[in-house]
């Protein structure tokens, strides 16, 4: 038998997995309702960590296209970019994904893994899971970014919203030693 | 092979989170999660206790001495002036209800973002001073002691709720865990911790009736200047008078209306929609703010930044009051104000000088909201409109905390911008009207550098709009609220790029015909889709 039929066979299971195993990187009291709740709105963190691993390891088992990857990783990074995780912690969900394939592997395959193709395979599979480890991290870089430029768009535009006043005529300037806040 | 570092010895990336009882206070201070302390100068302004530089980050809090002992007694107090307080300190079961439905909790996975695990930051200091199974069996009762670390808990987790109250609408026994966080807030302001996106806007309202701090002849001067580029882009020249004394209406609006961006082509839209039914009111120069920081600061502050929009109903002789787009302000004006600083009873019951409609549910307030006043106008055919000007704009509605959950305002909106716009789709019912979700910035929490938190917060709001964006094709985020209209820009921009945000009295200003009127562009100078907006409005004309 081949990996990658073995692959097409146990995709639930290994996708299943791969999602607990991400969701358990959560604190205990809330990892339970981000894996049971299956309403998208209701559970937008589980959804899109879900919907997000399945195309990817469907690029991973197919043609790994770097579009398809980019787009289907953009989803499960953005929100992790933003959470309580470190860098490290926020794209390490890849590489859960290694030990729990040769789990699965060895689980089916016992003996036969030693076979140079299957040998072979892996180690195809596994660079291939590396490619997107690389790419997760593009993007996570990408989200951090935005993160900064929103931010900065943000002061930029309460400031130019002042200048604009001030140049109208507007006198919003502040009492000497009083308490000023362009902010609303 | 010697020199290679063994398995056990390698460098660990731990990936499973830290086991951690929720009874245990410390928190980490991480850039992008927290806001600011108040700005000294912004405390003594409005006479605030320990006037300090707060640096949440400092293991020094420069506490009062007898701070603990300041807490415990503004509890005690507080709970005897709150029969409320008393009660959700009480009769919570734990039933878990309200767990889920934080959009800090669902955006973030933090479990003390759960309302029933933060209002027990309180209940469990509560617990251990104040009830006798508390006091024998501590901890096994819930029951924690007040140390400093729990009060750096209480900061972090009580400015991590945005008051919106999703919340209470799940509780069976109607706990609002928005009080709790109020009174937690108040609790931590006795010892002079605060956040300065409250108290410096607090201070400007106080001293010239704006959280901006525009003067009364920069607020003319604002007024003025939307008045020439209302003329630009219609040709009209409206009249909206300033201090006008025996006008028949104040009208008051969120300081932002008049000053942020989008939020100021909703204020052209309704100088175009009040002289185009020749209304007779009047704004005032000192009643320049209807939004109310006090609410997010303490039930005394928000009496005395109310106070001055009777106070120049009076002054001005109106006999009623209309009030702009916003959230917070509404709850205040619906739920505090005739009480705070009423009874009104110098002002009319509200009645539309245009339809001759009675507002008899702001019978007591005599405050109405602009969309009541509009939706109104609307029903009863008052108002000419050329729905295919705002073809351009593919709309949803993302319904305020405040509004739709404390004033019910969740049907007026939808049939103003229904008759405005031609493409309009709501997005889940999970996540409008009473069961809306929080825009994420809410109370006090729009800060630039909060934005991360503001972000895991706003993500339940954004993933609703993305559906409908991806479904529908939905390019404006249309909503009622100040707040709304100035963080949910940047929430947009990082989740659902290519949806702008918009206010729903944009939408009237765009489609509403104005007699003589010469219009190329809709009120952000962007030109029509189509190109005889008027046609439409003829049919109608026509119709009628």
């Amino acid at each position: 038998m081949r990996l990658t039929d073995l692959l097409q066979q146990h995709h639930e299971e290994i996708v299943g997995k791969w999602f607990d195993a991400i969701i358990a990187m959560y604190p205990a009291g809330s990892a339970e309702f981000l894996a049971k709740q299956k309403d998208r709105f209701r559970n937008p963190v589980g959804y899109t960590t879900r919907a997000s691993i399945e195309a990817v390891f469907d690029e991973i088992t197919g043609s790994m296209d770097s579009g398809e990857l980019r787009r289907a990783l953009d989803d499960i990074v953005r929100v992790r970019a933003v959470q309580e995780f470190t860098a490290a912690e926020a794209v390490g969900f890849v590489f859960l994904l290694k030990p729990l394939l040769r789990e699965v592997f060895q689980k089916h395959l016992g003996d036969q893994i030693l076979r140079q193709e299957i040998v072979d395979e892996m180690v195809d599979l596994e660079t291939r899971i590396d490619q997107v480890a690389m790419l997760t991290f593009d993007k996570y870089m990408e989200c951090r970014e935005q993160l900064h430029e929103v931010r900065t768009k943000e002061i930029r535009s309460r400031s130019a919203n002042l200048i604009d006043s001030l140049n109208a005529g507007s006198c919003v300037s502040k009492c000497k030693g009083e308490p000023f806040n362009d902010d609303a | 092979m010697s020199d290679i570092a063994k398995k056990e010895d390698l460098a660990k990336v731990d990936l499973n989170p830290p086991k951690k009882d929720w009874m245990d206070p410390k928190v980490e201070f991480k850039k992008g999660t927290y806001n600011y302390g108040s700005n000294p100068g912004s405390m003594k302004y409005l006479g605030m206790p320990f006037v300090r530089k707060l640096d949440p980050t400092a293991e020094d809090w420069e506490l009062p001495e007898n701070w603990k002992e300041i807490i415990l007694e503004g509890l005690r107090d507080r709970i005897k002036k709150y029969r409320s307080l008393r009660i959700f300190m009480d009769c919570c079961v734990r039933c878990g209800a309200c767990a889920d439905k934080c959009h800090f909790f669902i955006g973030s996975g933090d479990p003390k973002n759960m309302p029933v695990l933060r209002a027990e930051l309180l209940r469990s200091v509560y617990r251990k001073d104040f009830t006798t199974a508390g006091k024998l069996l501590g901890k096994m009762a819930g029951a924690r002691e007040l140390t400093v670390d729990v009060l750096k808990e209480w900061f972090f987790y009580f400015y991590q709720c945005t008051e919106c109250r999703r919340c209470s609408v799940f509780c069976p026994y109607g706990i609002d865990t928005a009080e709790i966080t109020m009174m937690g807030r108040e609790l931590l302001h006795l010892v002079g911790v605060g956040i300065d996106w409250i108290t410096t806007p607090a201070s400007n309202c106080f001293r010239t009736g704006n959280h901006l701090g525009i003067q009364p002849h920069g607020f003319k001067d604002s007024v003025d200047f939307a008045v020439d580029d209302l003329e630009d882009l219609t040709g009209i020249r409206v009249d909206a008078p300033v201090n006008k004394k025996g006008a028949e209406i104040l009208f008051v609006v969120p300081s932002a209306d008049y000053f942020g961006d989008p939020h100021y082509f909703g204020f052209l839209g309704y100088l175009a929609l009040f002289h185009e039914i020749g209304l007779d009111y009047t704004f005032s120069s000192y009643a320049s703010e209807g939004g109310n920081f006090g609410l997010f600061h303490s039930s005394e502050m928000m009496k005395r930044l109310n106070a001055k929009i009777y106070a120049e109903a009076k002054r001005l002789g109106v006999k009623w009051i209309i009030g702009g787009e916003c959230g917070h302000m509404w709850r205040v004006l619906h739920q505090y104000m005739d009480t705070m600083n009423g009874p009104a009873d110098f002002l009319e019951v509200p009645k539309s000088p245009i339809t001759g409609t009675t507002f008899e549910h702001a019978k007591s307030t005599k405050m109405v909201h602009i969309c009541e006043f509009t939706a109104d106008l609307i029903y009863n055919n008052k108002v000419k409109l050329d729905k295919s000007r705002n073809d351009h704009w593919k709309v949803t509605f993302h319904d305020s905390c405040n509004t739709s959950r404390a004033m019910g305002l969740v049907e007026e909106p939808r049939y103003i911008i229904n008759n405005v716009c031609n493409n309009f789709w709501d997005m889940p019912e999970n996540t409008i009207k009473e069961q809306t979700f929080c825009c994420g910035s809410g109370s006090g929490l729009g800060t630039d550098e909060n934005l991360e938190m503001r972000m895991r917060g706003g993500f339940p709001r954004a993933n609703a709009v993305k559906f409908v964006h991806e479904k529908h094709g939905v390019n404006l985020l249309s909503c009622i609220c100040a707040i709304d209209k100035a963080t949910l820009p940047p929430l947009m921009e990082y989740w659902v790029p290519g949806v702008e945000v918009g206010a729903v009295h944009e939408l009237v200003g765009n489609a509403i015909v104005m007699k003589g009127e010469k219009r190329t562009t809709d009120l952000r100078s962007q030109p029509y889709e189509t190109e005889e907006p008027e046609a439409e409005a003829v049919k109608a004309e026509e119709a009628n």
